[in-house]
């Protein structure tokens, strides 16, 4: 029903490394999504920690902040300056459930009407503690786009801001 | 007065305060509680005393007098006193007598207990109850064990500040030294470096502390310094250099066709081989002169508002125009719709030539193959990156690359001086802006550019 009639606002989800070049995938969700505004939640997998002490200072916007580097967080900016009429919200959530349920009332939560996941590159494990999320992904009910580009030659600019623009 | 002989009196006098405090305390308590003890044995004795001798009843007297006799050893110049209370008495004949102050008897009366201390000898006075009436019974001894034992404890405590005076006083010298230590060995080894010797650098400990990083960022401070000695040295062998290749070219051709009669073609190509070098000669001061100036910040350039994309697309007609084979693409795709965000503050002809330098560098070093130039911006500073697919800069020599008359070892083939990027890095820092140059070589070079937003609204 969703699809039949242009849909005002909807919410995707796309998995992310932090690296620039995962960034492709919100760069290929604009141009594929025909909605109005879009809420993206870029997601990353990571196990919590098992030590009590951290649990008991944790928080997520740290968490978050210290796998995000500077020039990830710029071209965020840069996006969301450049389709600022369409972008509602772009935001970093980090993942850490164990099953498939889990997973589902995470995407339920944050009602997520579409995934984008990429066909060949391979997200990187940021942090020593991070996981992959695509089998939950792809065991999911939501719909699921794949997009793909090919591999990137080794520049001298991988992982800085520039190479946002390359993409 | 020398910071290290201040590390030496804080250390001592925060070591000897501690022990005097301690040894106070010590001292303060442990005589507290020898007297409060001594005067609880006396209570004691004059309950035990006021029971054998005053007690109606044979047989408690006995027992007590038992008790007395086997386990209350007799003290040192002890004495017991029975006085009976009776209405009216005023005690002041026996205070007089054992030299008692009326109040102690009043306190005896009044609350049933009072202690006193006259010289050596302590008094401790009970009210007993009995068939026989009501007594004040006091004992008095004198408690020579417990004021020897605090005399010595005090004896001991002194001799214990001392030693440990004397202790903290030696640690705190070693201590001091070997924290200065390193300092000092770092000072005498910079002393040695000189501006003849700035190759010289200091040797790093292997321990991960702050003087590493001192000794760190010694070393760092001194490669920058010695870079820039360099760079001022080859700046005037280069710039000698590179003016006196046109010059000795103008007068070598001026010398040979004077040396015979020529014929008037020769006059005229002599002239313009003179005149292209003179050309060059001026094109290499005019941008020595700008070089001067922009890296001068004493004189204020006009700066106003300037929209990056309309900046963009007037350095592409420039480049169309001197260069038409070019293939330089504007990647609009991250741009923002707003102008707002497009907006710095600036000098237009400034930045128009630093653009044009790195557009036409690029173009240069790549035989013409396509070069894009992207736009975005990102929180609070507009991006440009400006991509070729030329010959790059080898990895040694990028951090020469602002130096001026600075030419990379591979582009021997292309005509230039080295100017054009001192230059553009002293425009962009005079807009507060940043300048990355990424580059691999035979594989293309990035420049990454950011300045800040100039906050223009709309109007």
């Amino acid at each position: 029903m969703r699809r039949t009639t242009r849909v005002m606002q909807r919410t995707i989800l796309i998995p992310t490394d932090f690296t620039i070049e995962s960034l492709n995938l919100v760069k290929h969700a604009l141009h594929a999504e025909d909605a109005q505004k879009l809420d993206i939640i870029l997601v990353h997998g990571l196990h919590l920690t098992d030590s009590i002490f951290d649990l008991l200072f944790f928080s997520r916007t740290k968490n978050v902040e210290k796998l995000v580097n500077a020039d990830f967080e710029a071209a965020c900016t840069i996006l969301k300056n450049k389709f600022a009429t369409r972008i509602n919200s772009l935001r970093c959530q980090l993942f850490s459930g164990f099953t498939q349920s889990a997973f589902i009332n995470f995407l339920e939560g944050n009602r997520v009407d579409q995934i984008y996941i990429p066909q060949t590159y391979i997200l990187q494990a940021t942090a020593s503690n991070s996981f992959d999320l695509m089998p939950y992904i792809k065991a999911s009910a939501v719909a699921v786009a794949e997009v793909h580009w090919e591999p990137l030659p080794h520049m001298p600019e991988k992982n800085l801001l520039a190479e946002l623009f390359l993409l | 007065m020398r910071t290290q002989s201040k590390i030496v009196i804080v250390f001592f006098l925060i070591s000897l305060t501690t022990v005097v405090l301690l040894s106070a305390s010590v001292y303060f308590f442990i005589n507290r509680y020898s007297f409060t003890d001594f005067y609880k044995r006396l209570e004691i004795r004059g309950v035990v005393t006021a029971k054998a001798t005053l007690d109606h009843e044979e047989a408690s007297q006995a027992v007590m007098q038992e008790v007395r006799a086997l386990h209350l050893e007799k003290l040192p110049e002890e004495q017991e006193y029975f006085f009976k209370i009776e209405a009216g008495k005023t005690f002041a004949e026996e205070a007089e007598a054992l030299g008692l102050p009326l109040s102690f008897f009043k306190t005896v009366v009044e609350t049933g207990t009072a202690t006193h201390q006259a010289a050596e000898i302590f008094f401790a006075g009970i009210r007993h109850s009995g068939k026989a009436g009501n007594y004040v019974v006091i004992v008095s001894a004198a408690n020579h064990f417990g004021t020897q034992l605090v005399s010595y404890l005090g004896t001991i405590l002194l001799i214990g500040i001392l030693a440990a005076s004397a202790f903290a006083l030696f640690v705190s010298l070693v201590f001091s030294r070997q924290v200065f230590n390193p300092v000092k060995e770092i000072t005498d080894r910079v002393k040695e470096i000189s501006s003849q010797s700035l190759h010289l650098r200091l040797e790093q400990s292997r321990t991960n502390d702050v003087i590493t990083e001192l000794e760190i960022t010694f070393n760092r401070m001194l490669d920058r310094l010695e870079t820039a000695f360099e760079t001022q040295h080859n700046f005037i062998s280069n710039a000698s250099h590179e003016l006196s290749t046109p010059l000795t070219t103008i007068i070598g051709e001026a010398e040979v066709t004077l040396s015979k009669p020529r014929a008037e073609a020769e006059y005229t190509e002599a002239l313009h081989t003179i005149l292209h070098e003179a050309e060059r000669l001026e094109k290499i001061t005019k941008s020595l002169l700008f070089l001067a100036q922009t890296g001068f910040a004493g004189k204020v350039q006009k700066f106003d508002k300037v929209r990056v994309d309309q900046l963009l697309w007037d350095v592409k007609d420039t480049i169309d125009k001197i260069n038409p084979k070019n293939k330089v693409q504007i990647n609009t795709s991250l741009m923002p719709d707003s102008p707002e965000q497009l907006k710095i503050k600036g000098n237009e002809q400034l930045l128009h030539l630093a653009l044009m330098n790195l557009v036409g560098n690029a173009c240069k070093y790549s035989h013409n193959q396509p070069v894009t130039v992207s736009i975005g911006t990102a929180a609070d500073r507009v991006i440009l990156v400006i991509k070729d697919a030329g010959i790059g800069i080898p990895q040694s020599e990028l951090k020469f690359i602002y130096d001026p008359f600075f030419r990379a070892s591979n582009v021997k083939e292309y005509e230039g001086y080295g100017i054009g990027l001192p230059l553009t890095r002293n425009i962009v820092r005079l807009h507060d802006g940043d300048m990355q140059v990424l580059s691999e070589l035979n594989k293309g070079t990035t420049v990454q550019l950011s300045f800040p937003l100039g906050h223009y609204t709309l109007g």
